[in-house]
């Protein structure tokens, strides 16, 4: 009885302190981890593949890794889409640091949901994210783009 | 009883769990989802929209840049200070920097006590799961722009005013215990003050909470009030508390009375308005501000 006491008068003090305190910082200045995983790259989108992401629902539809080729710093990965086009290629080039590669954790025949990201008044595309059974991998912006998301600990 | 009590436990150990997801402590992985990329996005352009056209009007080269990363400040929050007190988080933001325009300079908890300087693009700033999207910018006088980008620009002294300091999430503003996100904002802030006032000999983080008590300027700091109940503070000395805070920086009597003084943004930017540096204020916000849904916590 008396150590269930203790454990209970315990936890009410760890829960307590944990919503007072953790409630200030709540992701407020925190580092998501995750999300500083994620790479960015370039991308050339053919007129095809433009066409296929133009049309699909919501922005976003699947490609498949056709070929990823490695020299020295940078990878090139292309992507391809199985939707019909007017268009001869469907085809998606993304470039970035071959080091991203490993980490990605990427191979040749994997599928990937690429969705368009607009500005809020859907006036111009702001970038794509590249994802992976639902999760973000890539955020590739288009060329000339200040929209960045490096992070560097100084 | 004996069930009431285990009945009791299990509940608070489900609560225990449910405050800690994607909590402070900065020890968890938060990964984004697709809506929470969207959103930062749409909230950057819009950011860097504005201060580039800032920039083609005035010069404006250095900014502070506030965000909201938790509901917490509306029932946590006694003082309220400013308008804007009900932002969280700041950095600040150098368009001249070498990193890339506007990149922001901000500390982030890394975790536990564990917290590092970090340079980040504008987006990266908003891709760490706030709590709503908005922001608000305060400009600081073109003088205090001009030390500001003297001190971490040309003179590279942003872990010079880190200093290696031990993370507390309600730091004390008034010694060099602690260090939180906003507090290390406040400190490079007395820097340039202390630059544009003349005295350029200080170069740590030491230094520069020594010359904000040494001149006065402690008087111009509007701490934020953080209500801590006496059974909390009972706790956190036996080491019940958030691995990410602690009160041990705070006088016996802030304490005893529970009131804990902390750096808001609102203090910063009313630091800068009491002494003339602050040359305006501005909120932008996505029309739809909410959380992203689709935020991944891990544990």
């Amino acid at each position: 009885m008396n150590t269930i006491y203790k454990m209970t008068l315990r936890a009410l003090l760890s829960v307590t302190l944990f919503i007072t305190l953790n409630a200030y910082s709540q992701g407020s200045e925190t580092l998501s981890k995750g999300s500083a995983q994620v790479s960015q790259g370039s991308i050339t989108i053919g007129a095809g593949a433009f066409e296929v992401l133009s049309s699909a629902a919501e922005g976003s539809a699947r490609f498949t890794v056709d070929v990823i080729e490695v020299a020295g710093d940078v990878a090139e990965i292309t992507l391809v889409s199985s939707a019909q086009t007017s268009q001869a290629a469907a085809e998606i080039t993304v470039s970035l640091a071959s080091s991203a590669v490993a980490s990605l954790a990427i191979a040749a025949g994997t599928a990937i949901e690429i969705m368009t990201i607009y500005a809020e008044n859907k006036a111009n595309i702001l970038g794509y994210i590249l994802m992976q059974k639902g999760q973000v991998m890539l955020f590739v912006s288009p060329e000339g783009s200040s929209l960045t998301i490096h992070s560097n600990s100084l | 009883m004996k069930v009431l009590s285990y009945a009791l436990l299990f509940c608070l150990s489900t609560s225990a769990l449910g405050a800690d997801k994607g909590s402070g402590t900065g020890c968890n992985d938060i990964q984004m989802g697709p809506q929470g990329y969207q959103k930062a996005a749409q909230l950057s352009a819009k950011v860097l929209n504005y201060l580039e056209r800032k920039h083609k009007s005035d010069q404006t080269k250095v900014v502070i840049l506030g965000r909201a990363g938790s509901d917490s400040p509306r029932k946590r929050f006694q003082r309220k200070v400013s308008q804007y007190w009900n932002y969280t988080h700041a950095g600040l933001a150098y368009r001249n920097h070498p990193d890339g325009v506007w990149t922001i300079v901000h500390l982030l908890n890394d975790c536990a006590e564990k917290s590092s300087i970090y340079s980040q693009s504008v987006m990266k700033f908003f891709v760490d799961d706030p709590f709503e999207y908005r922001v608000v910018i305060g400009t600081p006088s073109i003088e205090l722009q001009d030390q500001l980008e003297k001190i971490i620009v040309d003179r590279n002294m942003a872990t010079a005013l880190f200093n290696n300091s031990v993370y507390s999430s309600v730091s004390n503003p008034f010694n060099t215990q602690r260090q939180n996100s906003n507090e290390y904002i406040l400190d490079t802030l007395v820097l340039a003050v202390a630059y544009v006032d003349g005295t350029t000999d200080i170069f740590t983080r030491e230094q520069a909470k020594d010359y904000m008590l040494k001149n006065d300027l402690k008087k111009h700091v509007f701490a934020e009030q953080v209500k801590v109940k006496g059974l909390e503070s009972f706790g956190m000395a036996l080491g019940f508390g958030p691995k990410n805070a602690t009160l041990d920086d705070h006088p016996r009597n802030e304490r005893n009375k529970g009131n804990i003084n902390m750096v808001s943004v609102g203090t910063l930017l009313e630091f800068l308005n009491n002494l003339g540096h602050l040359k305006s204020t501005s909120e932008l916000a996505l029309r739809d501000i909410s959380k992203a849904q689709d935020t991944n916590y891990q544990k």
